[in-house]
């Protein structure tokens, strides 16, 4: 499907990047001999390390953003709220201090307590709900009403999704020859952006999404339907930040016309063995979702797709792991 | 020419020693922590030998010297040394490189997980007490019967040499340090660093960093060796620093080059120095990596390389850890 026809296009993310590179890090690609040779087979693999990113996770792009966008339509924010098992909460209290805004998170009641605490070392206010999805955004829409707080949603946003995108505009600077980027998706945001700005600037790209045991994406891709039962839920994964099953409305159709239909699917196991080369070897901290796509880059199924794919991108989404609860 | 002859190194011997290694060895990368700034004040930057080659920057120095020997036009059977580690990883790792046999005398104290990576690299273990009596005995019979080559950890010209390249690779990525602070067992890293650095910046400070109870300080102030006799190991969580003594030729290079006063590092110190990588840089280090953390945090600093605009040089030596035991 021609990139141009999304409600988000190549220009809405070279903007976002402009609007809020001067906050962000312009994260480093690693590479790792080990990893090709051992898992190459003649490809080579870069890894972009957006847990190096501020507040450990690629989201703060996504929530600079958009709240920079809000600034820009609003005279007046009363605060920011948004629903977040974790790293988008941890971005938008960071942003939300920064541009000296209220901010309320609203988060499972079995979030780890590290990441409830970097939450709130933030300034924001942290408010637990039921572990459900639903329970989730109805919280934070009834606190939103009540207190007239803007949601900030973690992903089905096109403020967010062109943030997100601002990953691929760097990737493709630093490694213009890379053929295909595996990307870790729960509801699809950062998918979403960097499909739209890799196929703007590389049409003949592959996006490749990675997903935990029992999101199906690639039923649904294959069917060009939602498949997913009603109401939407958790995934059961280790992965925290891939937790949830369906992809957002804004994201579906952008990822169903962009992204490849082989999707990359990883167990617990496969998501501990990438966190553990990556621990070992490559010595930086990544957590299960980053795993999830070392996996599918480890995987036999990438090493038999066509030899085409020489240049393999990798993101590495985020390192916010409890580090007290190791899975293994 | 045996390298044993040369007196001293000089900034020419570590521009050469680059021209050797580096199309094997990684420019590593220089990250920064905002947070760690704004807590401490000034500018600090982290040189992350903890994603070198094997990771350690080891492996600077021992292939620095086995070059150089090659060069020289020795026929080399074999190499052999003794090391708690990450020498004794970087050995195998080059011997495996040039096809030859080598050996690793460790002390009985060494984990069997990293004896095990020393073997998968190749090379044999040969066990011995935890003195450096007993580790040079059997590097010397090893010596006698094969004729394989001995390569010090630390004390030889060739490995000082090597190890001054992380100063000639800083000093070009953050060309105005202030101060570099270098871990210290026995004293090869910071031998190399001071002579490479202080000839590029005469003003440039470099201070010692060490464990509990190896008391360099005083040694130091005295301008004489003050150890006692036979030369003993530190019973340390930094496992890499256990040498209580400095070499006996890099012992007159930092007595002149390096800073008089030490930080000195407790386990605890150490621990919460790593815990701060992992959790805020999202690095994985070792516990010797974790000192000049914690001594990057102390107040000490302050008064030693004080302002506002201070720009502090921490090296992350290593990342070689355990990941199913880390000490936090």
């Amino acid at each position: 499907m021609p990139v141009d026809t999304f409600p988000v296009t190549i220009k809405d993310i070279i903007d976002a990047h402009n609007r809020i590179r001067p906050h962000i890090h312009r994260t480093p690609v690693l590479t790792s001999e080990t990893f090709d040779r051992e898992y190459g087979a003649g490809k080579k693999f870069y890894f972009k390390a957006e847990n190096l990113q501020k507040t450990g996770s690629f989201k703060v792009r996504g929530a600079l953003n958009a709240i920079f966008k809000l600034e820009g339509s609003k005279d007046q924010i009363k605060g920011v709220t948004a629903d977040s098992s974790g790293n988008h909460g941890l971005a938008l209290a960071w942003v939300a201090k920064m541009r000296g805004l209220k901010c309320t998170i609203v988060t499972p009641k079995d979030t780890p307590v590290v990441k409830i605490r970097a939450i709130k070392s933030y300034g924001a206010d942290v408010i637990l709900c039921e572990p459900t999805l639903t329970s989730r955004e109805e919280t934070s829409k009834r606190f939103a009403e009540e207190n007239n707080y803007e949601i900030i949603p973690s992903a089905d946003h096109y403020d967010i999704i062109a943030g997100q995108g601002s990953i691929a505009l760097e990737f493709l600077e630093d490694v213009p020859n890379l053929d295909a980027i595996l990307i870790p998706a729960s509801k699809g945001g950062m998918t979403a952006g960097i499909a739209i700005a890799a196929k703007a600037i590389k049409p003949s790209i592959k996006i490749f999404v990675v997903e935990p045991d029992g999101k199906e994406l690639e039923k649904c891709l294959r069917a060009g339907t939602r498949l997913w039962p009603n109401p939407p839920c958790f995934v059961n994964t280790l992965a925290e930040g891939i937790k949830i099953q369906q992809l957002g409305h804004l994201t579906w159709p952008i990822i169903l016309g962009l992204a490849e239909k082989e999707v990359f699917t990883a167990t617990n196991d496969d998501i501990i063995k990438g966190m553990k080369f990556v621990f070992e070897r490559m010595k930086v901290v990544i957590e299960g979702a980053s795993g999830a796509a070392i996996a599918a880059a480890m995987s036999t199924r990438l090493r038999e797709m066509s030899s085409d794919l020489e240049n393999v991108g990798v993101i590495l989404c985020g390192g916010n792991v409890d580090l007290d609860n190791l899975p293994w | 020419m045996s390298t044993e002859k040369i007196p001293h190194v000089k900034l020419s011997d570590v521009k050469e020693a680059y021209s050797r290694i580096k199309s094997v060895v990684k420019k590593t990368p220089v990250f920064q922590d905002d947070d760690f700034d704004e807590k401490y004040g000034g500018k600090f930057y982290f040189k992350a030998e903890n994603m070198q080659k094997t990771g350690a920057f080891k492996i600077r120095g021992a292939l620095n010297a086995v070059l150089t020997l090659r060069e020289n036009g020795e026929n080399l059977k074999g190499l052999v040394t003794h090391s708690s580690g990450n020498h004794g990883r970087a050995m195998a790792w080059i011997a495996r490189s040039f096809n030859l046999p080598c050996i690793v005398v460790c002390p009985t104290t060494v984990p069997e997980a990293k004896l095990q990576i020393i073997r998968n690299l190749g090379a044999d273990t040969v066990p011995c007490e935890p003195t450096l009596d007993d580790r040079l005995r059997k590097v010397g019979q090893i010596q006698d019967e094969r004729g394989y080559t001995y390569i010090s950890t630390c004390d030889d010209y060739t490995v000082m040499a090597g190890q001054g390249t992380i100063a000639l690779e800083f000093l070009e990525q953050v060309p105005d340090l202030d101060a570099i602070l270098v871990p210290t067992s026995g004293g090869g890293m910071i031998a190399g660093i001071c002579v490479a650095a202080k000839s590029i910046n005469p003003k440039i400070k470099i201070f010692a960093v060490e464990p509990d109870g190896k008391d360099l300080q005083k040694s130091l102030v005295a301008g004489e060796r003050l150890w006692p006799n036979p030369p003993r190991c530190l019973d340390t969580v930094a496992d890499g620093m256990r040498m209580q003594q400095l070499g006996t030729k890099t012992w007159p290079i930092v007595l002149e080059l390096a800073e008089k006063h030490v930080f000195t590092v407790t386990d605890d110190e150490a621990i919460e120095g790593m815990k701060y990588a992992f959790e805020h840089m999202k690095l994985v280090v070792e516990p010797s990596a974790g000192t000049t953390i914690s001594a990057a945090m102390s107040r000490d600093l302050d008064k030693l390389v004080p302002g506002p605009s201070r720009k502090v040089g921490v090296i992350l030596c290593g990342g070689n850890v355990d990941i199913h035991n880390l000490p936090f």
